[in-house]
């Protein structure tokens, strides 16, 4: 005798599911958002690499959806490596060269996709997006083991708390930066490559939908560690489930005058819960030292 | 993170700045030709809808002609009317950025201010029977208190909690959106409308429009968006509240210090700024829409945020970034329709004016720690 | 210039023969923006020894540190090492790392956030294949390392912010150890430290030589370098202006090579030459002799009463500190750095609320009382961090000389700015204070000022109002000799209107020379507070340490 029926066993497994599709391009995201992050560099242009990402994977995609996540990762990269240059090289202010990048990322994609992609949009075949949820469960792992027990990490984590005393040990910042940077944008690139090519077959010109941003909270979140901000991604990807299986249940939660099943009040959730747990829980987490600040 | 360095912004530079206008559109201009567009036409298109000049006689009563080095060329009020009403919102939330950064805050927020500010509009706006010397003010001051609201709670988590004010205001928008679908599902939806809209606000509280372009949307709205931005050009060297912003902005733990109390000129500046993002939300309810709809605030809260950093953070400046920018896009709109270019392309230019105008030659810790050393050495010897 | 470098004509400047140099500096210039920091400097130090530069404020010494570390290039002149016939260039400091030197600073300690384990290997991480930390040979390495230091009980995992300063001081040395200086220099290194762990310091220093380390120790103590080296350079205004042998000079020559003859500096001399001799109870004071017992009996100004706070923030919590200041006296707050004195100074002008206990000003309680509203009780302060707390950086004078005073008239503030008047106060400041360094004016930028210049303006705007009392906290660290002059001119100006001063300050001969009476703040305690003639180096430094615990009065 199960203690579920079948009704509910198949609700709690289409709520997983659809939880870890959810978390996964969040926690892809956060994971490079951590790299740039504890690296030093304020990463809000997450969310233009994630649609670059996303255009890049359907318009070099169309013939195999390999060669688009490949070109997604690549093309993620040099944006990264971009906001690199701008933050480091030029001083751009870390904030500013995000929202730029991801101005320019929103303007170039809707612009390219209205040239390049039919009216009604280009539809592909995509990658399996088992493929991309098997990474986002590994990353955290692996970039855990990276920042904690690799020369590459100490030096990474000891540039984004003080690159002048680690220049003083003998390290160059810079290229440090640059690589950091430029993974996160390469999983920016990742994270919005499974939006279009793992979950949509096509391309939408709003399909990251800040999505980017909240990685960023998740990384907050979770305190800049891996660990935290994957299951912050978990958390996020269960709201998006829960609000998806609301409505496909057309199921009503009224209470107190209010509708709770309602989309727009559960589109909210993350951010409010992101919010609530800001004021709440992280408290003052203290962020990278150097974070945000020129070498 | 950290807001962006004031002084480094501060710095006049009206030439550099130019100078990345021009590198903008140089850059889009590659990415136009490169995708196969007419370039020359496009930016033809472009110039004429921003600023509503055209060659050849003029042939309406909208247009209004004269001759330039003997030919004839004819300025379309319409058009040129429609680029000062596109920079109207500009200029309310470039200032709204303008004052969060002056007073050290990020504010990505002018967005949802701007939002909650027309619902507020537009709910005020159902009142009838008013006289609209009462109705106007009322539905302005409405939608600028509830900016106010929303503006000032970063601040104060901020100020209590610790929260970084770039990502709160960035959650915040998101939360005033999917606040303002809610609250239209439920309860202020016009029954008759598919969309969801509210209803039509009573005519008593429209904006009129200018005599000279009745077709536009320019209204008296872009008045009061210049006015404040006069003000505040005027707010901060003349006034003891604007002196304790620059200090509070500058050198927060020097104010701290000296007793001005930082939290509160924060807080304050934070209210003021979702004031202003939340009167252009006013200002687009009475004057373009005439109701609260989904998109009234386009993506005129973050387009801000380039009109105050390309403006220097300030009151001119942003007045004629905005212009600028409101010009760009009412060109790029234009420029759609004559040449099937996409007028997403202003969004790109936007992009790379951000990214230039955020460029700082000198690099300001060592440059300070030059002086420091140097200036020492120079003590014994002065 | 008055003199030339006068290393040729010094007689005791001959290089020590027995010895060979280690590493050679000839004619090296380092330019700023407006100044030479570096200007052709000459320099041997020599294998083994113990060679220390002294010089004030601004001398040139921690440009020629970072030119030595390879941090900064020099823009002429060039350093031979050792044997090598041509001049090494130093891409950065793992060049300098890599010849073997090595560079204790407090500007560059280890990074908070990471451990003590993490901060040692950093640059030169023992790894396995791949780029995997090796830990255990990382381990081992330190804690051979750590014995011969006497850091046997180190815990390398630990977070480096929880080191005490004068552990966190040998780690540093350490740290310079495990990358195999041979060369190690050391900036100030006994700025922050009680002057047993400043002894401690020096004994194992001299371990150190002994094993056939060279030291480059940089200070402006006279005291310790004829205490402790071997030979010493003087730098002044970024020039050489003399090597000698230690044991043939005089605290007198050695003062004299770093000030210049025409100095017209009695107080800052009469300290600095406290410091050379090794007293701090200066019976023969010059100014503060002039000031009568009578002034200073004009009752309390100040009273703390069992002030504590919590601790919150990394702020050290204040425990049950209670303290009087008189009308007329000046009060000085001894103890290592960070044993609570910013805390202190910030609960009495309002920065920071005390948690239980009581703040009187002339017997009224101001304890609720928000910064503003004490500064117009009569609190006057002189925060210690002043390009931070002290000034906006980027206001001209006229506006940071109305920091605080925004709304009063007479300073040109109101309702609307009063731009005329503003500029007219900030005239006569200037030229009361004799604010120098600016064609602008009152309409200069206060970052392009000199430290001295910035600190004369902090200073005007905290006694302009006539405070009833006087918060003082490290109103000196930075400055020069000139400048220092006009700090002790204007605490003493402020004393003998009969008003009451705290000076927190590190510096312990500074401390002892101004203050009536010596309160020893050790671990957010008063351990001890010491009227004039029983407060000394050695009394104040055991207090300090918590070594033994003082009587209060």
């Amino acid at each position: 005798m199960s203690l579920l029926d079948v009704g509910q066993m198949r609700l709690i497994l289409a709520l997983s599911t659809a939880t870890l599709a959810g978390a996964t391009p969040l926690a892809l995201a956060a994971m490079g958002g951590i790299l740039s992050e504890r690296a030093g560099i304020v990463n809000i242009a997450l969310e233009g690499f994630m649609v670059t990402g996303a255009f890049v994977g359907v318009f070099a995609g169309r013939s195999s959806g390999w060669e688009g996540l490949a070109a997604a990762a690549a093309v993620g990269a040099l944006f990264g490596l971009l906001h690199g240059f701008l933050t480091q090289k030029m001083r751009v202010d870390h904030v500013v060269s995000g929202l730029g990048i991801n101005l320019l990322a929103a303007g170039a994609t809707r612009f390219l996709a209205l040239r390049w992609f039919t009216t009604e949009g280009v539809t592909v075949i995509g990658v399996p997006p088992t493929v991309f949820i098997g990474l986002a469960v590994v990353l955290p792992f692996c970039v855990h083991f990276a920042l904690y027990r690799t020369r590459f990490g100490l030096r990474l984590r000891a540039v984004g708390e003080n690159p002048e005393t680690a220049r003083m040990a003998g390290i160059r910042p810079l290229p440090l930066r640059y690589a950091a940077v430029g993974l996160c944008g390469m999983l920016g690139g990742i994270a919005g490559a499974y939006l279009s090519l793992g979950e949509s077959h096509t391309f939408s010109s709003n399909m990251s939908a800040g999505k980017g941003y909240i990685a960023l909270a998740a990384v907050i979140f979770g305190k800049w560690k891996p660990a935290g901000a994957a299951l912050a991604a978990l958390l996020f990807g269960f709201c998006y489930a829960l609000q998806s299986q609301l409505q496909i249940s057309g199921k009503h939660l009224h209470w107190i005058g209010i509708e709770w099943s309602s989309p727009a009040l559960l589109d909210m959730l993350p951010y409010l819960m992101t919010l609530l747990a800001l004021v709440t829980v992280v408290g003052r987490a203290t962020p990278p030292a150097a974070l945000g600040k020129e070498i | 993170m950290k807001r962006p360095s004031l002084s480094g912004i501060l710095h006049s530079r009206a030439l550099f700045l130019f100078g990345c206008v021009l590198g903008g559109l140089g850059i889009a201009g590659v990415i136009m030709a490169a995708c196969g567009y007419p370039v020359g036409a496009a930016y033809g298109a472009l110039w004429t809808g921003a600023t509503g000049i055209q060659t050849g006689p003029a042939d309406g009563l909208s247009q209004i002609g004269f001759v330039i080095a003997g030919r004839q060329v004819h300025i379309h009020l319409f058009l040129f009317a429609q680029s000062l009403a596109r920079a109207t919102p500009l200029i309310l939330t470039g200032l709204a950025v303008a004052v969060g950064l002056r007073a050290g805050l990020f504010n990505i927020g002018a967005q949802g201010q701007m939002v909650l500010g027309a619902l507020g509009a537009a709910v005020a706006g159902q009142a009838h029977g008013l006289s609209p010397a009462i109705h106007v003010p009322l539905v302005l001051l409405t939608g600028a208190a509830v900016g106010a609201c929303w503006g000032a709670i970063p601040a104060l988590l901020k100020s209590r909690r610790g929260v970084h004010e770039v990502l709160s205001t960035i959650l915040l928008n998101y939360v005033a959106v999917n606040l303002a679908a809610y609250l239209i599902l439920h309860g202020l939806k016009d029954p008759e409308r598919m969309a969801a809209e509210t209803r039509e606000i009573a005519a008593s509280a429209w904006l009129g429009t200018a005599p000279f372009a009745l077709q536009s949307n320019l209204t008296g709205g872009f008045l009061i968006a210049v006015v404040a931005a006069v003000g505040f050009a005027a707010l901060l060297p003349w006034t003891a509240w604007g002196y304790r912003l620059r200090a509070v902005g500058l050198g927060p733990e020097a104010a701290e210090a000296a007793g001005i109390k930082v939290d509160r000129t924060r807080i304050f500046a934070m209210a003021l700024s979702g004031a202003l993002a939340g009167a252009a939300g006013a200002i687009e309810v009475m004057s373009v829409h005439h109701r609260y709809v989904e998109g009234v605030a386009a993506t005129y809260g973050f387009d801000g945020i380039a009109v105050a950093l390309l403006g220097g953070l300030s009151g001119i400046g942003v007045l004629v970034s905005a212009l600028f920018f409101g010009a760009l896009e009412s060109g790029a709109a234009f420029m759609e329709s004559q040449t099937n270019v996409p007028a997403d392309l202003a969004v790109i230019v936007e992009g790379i004016v951000i990214l230039f105008a955020g460029i700082r030659l000198v690099r300001r810790s060592r440059a300070r720690e030059h002086i420091e050393e140097g200036r020492q050495a120079t003590d014994v010897s002065a | 210039m008055s003199e030339p470098p006068s290393n040729s004509t010094n007689p005791t400047a001959q290089p020590i023969a027995r010895t060979k140099a280690l590493v050679r500096l000839e004619r090296v210039t380092k330019r700023f923006p407006g100044i030479v920091a570096n200007d052709r400097i000459d320099l041997t130090i020599q294998a083994g020894e113990f060679h220390a530069v002294i010089g004030e404020n601004g001398a040139g010494k921690s440009t020629l540190l970072n030119i030595l570390y390879g941090r900064y290039r020099p823009d002429e002149g060039q350093l031979i090492f050792e044997g090598d016939d041509a001049p090494c260039l130093f891409a950065g400091p793992a060049d300098a790392i890599r010849r073997g030197i090595g560079l204790v600073s407090q500007h560059y300690a280890s990074i908070p956030a990471l451990t003590v384990l993490e901060n040692v290997i950093l640059g030169q991480e023992p790894t396995t294949a791949g780029g995997l930390l090796n830990v255990r040979a990382a381990r081992r390495r330190i804690g051979e390392l750590a014995s011969r230091l006497g850091l046997s009980g180190l815990d390398l995992d630990m977070r480096a912010d929880r080191l005490s300063v004068a552990a966190g001081q040998k780690v540093e040395v350490l740290k310079a150890l495990y990358r195999g200086a041979r060369l190690l220099m050391l900036d100030e290194p006994t700025a922050t430290l009680a002057p047993s762990e400043a002894d401690a310091l020096f004994v194992l220093l001299h371990e150190l030589t002994e094993a056939g380390t060279t030291l480059l120790f940089v200070t402006h103590k006279l005291r310790e370098v004829i205490a402790h080296s071997d030979r010493v350079t003087v730098l002044r205004r970024g020039r050489n202006a003399g090597d000698f042998l230690t044991s043939r000079t005089t605290e007198a020559e050695l003062l004299e090579r770093m000030v210049g003859r025409s100095s017209p500096s009695p107080m800052a001399s009469t300290i600095l030459t406290a410091q050379a001799e090794g007293k701090g109870d200066l019976s023969v004071d010059l100014l503060s002799d002039s000031l009568g017992e009578e002034k200073r009996s004009n009752g309390s100004v100040l009273r703390v009463e069992r002030v504590s706070t919590r601790a919150s923030g990394g702020a050290r919590p204040l425990v049950d500190v209670s303290l009087e200041v008189a009308g007329g006296e000046v009060v000085g707050v001894a103890g290592v750095d960070g044993s609570g004195q910013r805390e202190l100074a910030e609960v009495i002008v309002g920065l920071r609320g005390p948690d239980t206990g009581a703040i009187l000003l002339d017997n009224m309680s101001i304890a609720r009382k928000d910064v503003r509203e004490r500064m117009g009780l009569g609190v006057g302060f002189i925060p210690e961090d002043r390009q931070r707390a002290g000034l906006v950086m980027d206001f001209t004078i006229a506006e940071d000389l109305l920091l605080g005073h925004e709304r009063e008239r007479k300073c040109g503030g109101g309702l609307f700015l009063r731009r005329r008047a503003m500029q007219a106060r900030a005239d006569t400041a200037i030229k009361t204070y004799d604010i120098r360094g600016g064609l602008l004016g009152a309409r200069q930028s206060v970052q392009t000022l000199s430290g001295g210049n910035q600190q004369k303006i902090v200073v005007a705007r905290a006694i302009e109002s006539a405070p009833r009392l006087l918060v003082a906290s490290q109103p000196t660290r930075g400055l020069d000799v000139e400048a220092s002059e006009f700090v002790y001119r204007s605490l003493r100006e402020v004393q003998e209107r009969g008003a009451a001063i705290l000076l927190f300050s590190l510096d312990l001969d500074e401390l002892l020379a101004m203050s009536d009476r010596v309160a020893v703040l050790f671990d957010g305690r008063i351990v001890g507070i010491l009227p004039r003639g029983q407060a000394t180096r050695d009394t104040v430094g055991a207090l300090m340490t918590g070594s033994v615990s003082g009587s209060a009065p």
